[in-house]
């Protein structure tokens, strides 16, 4: 166990740190991202390293360990092939997207508004609206898995009470994310990637050793989950449930689509996805396998704190200061862009057009910061309560799926105009999220039948030209 | 044993994997600004 005090001057420190690089690398950041994004200059390497380095994160840590736990053999490996999987399916539509956007677009909602603009009330667009609400309640759900992530590490490490660390881990990102997180996340983001990348590897190594290598992890299982040693350990609803929510994430999330903008041809953007997709399977291996190894050990553990419980137990102290402070900083970065992002989302689209009419930098500044100090507490009391880091990762996953069908069909197809497409996504939505409440996989299911059978009606039905 | 090469496989695959990854994409990025440093002299 590591000494409470300790860790909180040592976490107080690294968020000065942290804080000071990124305002130090912040303008070099704007540039370099304003050249490549706005240029479209970004080659293959490039966007394959910063694909990865937005995608192995925290969450790749915690989630690929509590499949290892959770599922055996079965889970590393299912966890690295639906993943990498996504990338790569993405990349088969890669080439018609960029192809059927025009220049200077950004972002998946701007391509919705773009393709289905008529879905309009007065001045309102309507997809504008809905992807600003979608986003606000996803991103919630994704910081809040990070917020709990944060608590499950501090509560693995240094021994403390979970709904102390739950508010610790929370409090940090919150000042983290209003005073330091507003600058260079993407630079943050590289930093994490080798952090993910190098340094865990070593870690599993080190943990694999420790317990007798494949052997004495062989015979661990053998004793305390001899049901996980199969390859057909787990149900096929659980395999396709994660596959569907992940495949839906992926396709929508709107910093690959960018990335598909930022290319500079069709092809880079697709080359540069298989390869994200390729590299990313062994990276979650490493983070399944250390969730593997705490199977192994018959501690009684947390699911979703597999990795850093097997840490605390396996590494010493030392290195487990270590590994706190790589997830840390990796988590601050990711839930200082989300609670930033979402102050912004509800900025621009709620509290500036109708509640700040007077344009004030200081004023908005402040607003903003309320903003996010909201978000980040309503993050605390959502991990309080959710079943665990995959659950609501999942969740946001199959969240986000319904609005990217009516997107792709559209991609093929005139004929499904604004108001079919708002009404898949809408009801996609809506549906999904009430079924999955119940039933995790039919709510994902719903999130693909429901958006893709009302826009075959529209379809059919309208062919709005 | 089946188990045991499967757990090996995913932890080893998993290490060599993730550290030959980073390191192709290091040495691509270099040839990549290698190259348009010859093109942009080959234009000059």
């Amino acid at each position: 166990m590591i000494d409470i005090v300790l860790t909180l001057i040592v976490l107080t420190i690294l968020m000065v740190v942290w804080t000071i690089l990124g305002i130090i690398g912040a303008k070099w950041v704007k540039s370099m991202s304003d050249y490549f994004l706005a240029g479209q200059r970004m080659s293959i390497a490039l966007l394959t390293i910063t694909i990865l380095a937005a995608w192995e994160s925290h969450y790749t840590v915690l989630a690929g360990g509590e499949a290892g736990y959770r599922y055996g053999l079965v889970g590393p490996i299912w966890y690295a092939v639906a993943v990498g999987g996504a990338l790569i399916v993405l990349a088969v539509f890669a080439a018609r997207i960029k192809q059927a956007t025009p220049s200077g677009t950004i972002s998946f909602p701007q391509f919705l508004r773009y393709r289905f603009s008529n879905a309009k009330v007065g001045n309102v667009n309507l997809f504008e609206q809905f992807t600003a609400w979608e986003i606000l309640i996803i991103v919630t759900l994704s910081a809040a898995s990070s917020t709990l992530g944060g608590a499950y590490v501090l509560q693995a490490l240094t021994g403390m009470n979970f709904d102390i660390s739950l508010l610790i881990a929370g409090i940090f990102y919150i000042v983290y994310s209003i005073y330091g997180g507003l600058y260079a996340v993407a630079l943050v983001d590289v930093m994490q990637l080798g952090m993910i990348a190098i340094l865990l590897p070593i870690v599993a190594l080190y943990v694999s050793s420790s317990l007798g290598g494949i052997e004495g992890i062989t015979t661990g299982l053998m004793k305390n989950a001899p049901e996980l040693l199969g390859l057909t350990s787990t149900s096929v609803t659980w395999m396709y449930t994660f596959f569907l929510s992940l495949l839906g994430g992926t396709l929508a999330a709107p910093f690959l689509w960018q990335m598909i903008y930022a290319s500079r041809n069709p092809r880079h953007a697709q080359i540069s996805l298989v390869l994200s997709g390729i590299f990313f399977m062994p990276v979650a291996l490493v983070c399944g396998f250390i969730g593997l190894a705490g199977r192994a050990t018959g501690l009684n553990i947390t699911p979703s704190a597999a990795s850093p419980q097997v840490v605390a137990n396996v590494l010493p102290p030392s290195l487990g200061l270590v590994y706190l402070l790589g997830f840390v900083a990796a988590a601050w970065s990711t839930f200082a862009a989300n609670v930033n992002g979402n102050a912004a989302i509800l900025m621009a689209n709620v509290i500036a057009p109708y509640f700040l009419k007077e344009k004030s930098e200081s004023k908005n500044l402040l607003v903003s910061r309320i903003v996010a100090l909201i978000f980040g507490l309503l993050t605390i009391v959502i991990a309080k309560y959710a079943p665990g880091i995959l659950w609501l990762l999942m969740f946001s996953y199959a969240l986000r799926t319904p609005p990217v069908i009516p997107a792709l069909i559209g991609l093929y197809t005139r004929r499904l105009g604004s108001w079919g497409a708002f009404t898949a996504a809408l009801l996609g939505f809506i549906g999904s999220a009430i079924i999955y409440l119940y039933n995790s996989f039919y709510g994902t299911i719903a999130a693909w039948v429901i958006p893709i059978v009302v826009s075959l009606v529209f379809i059919i039905i309208g062919g709005e030209k | 044993m089946i188990a045991s090469e499967i757990i090996a496989l995913i932890l080893y695959g998993g290490v060599t994997g993730s550290i030959g990854s980073i390191v192709i994409l290091l040495l691509y990025m270099l040839v990549e600004s290698r190259r348009s440093h010859d093109n942009k002299d080959a234009g000059e």
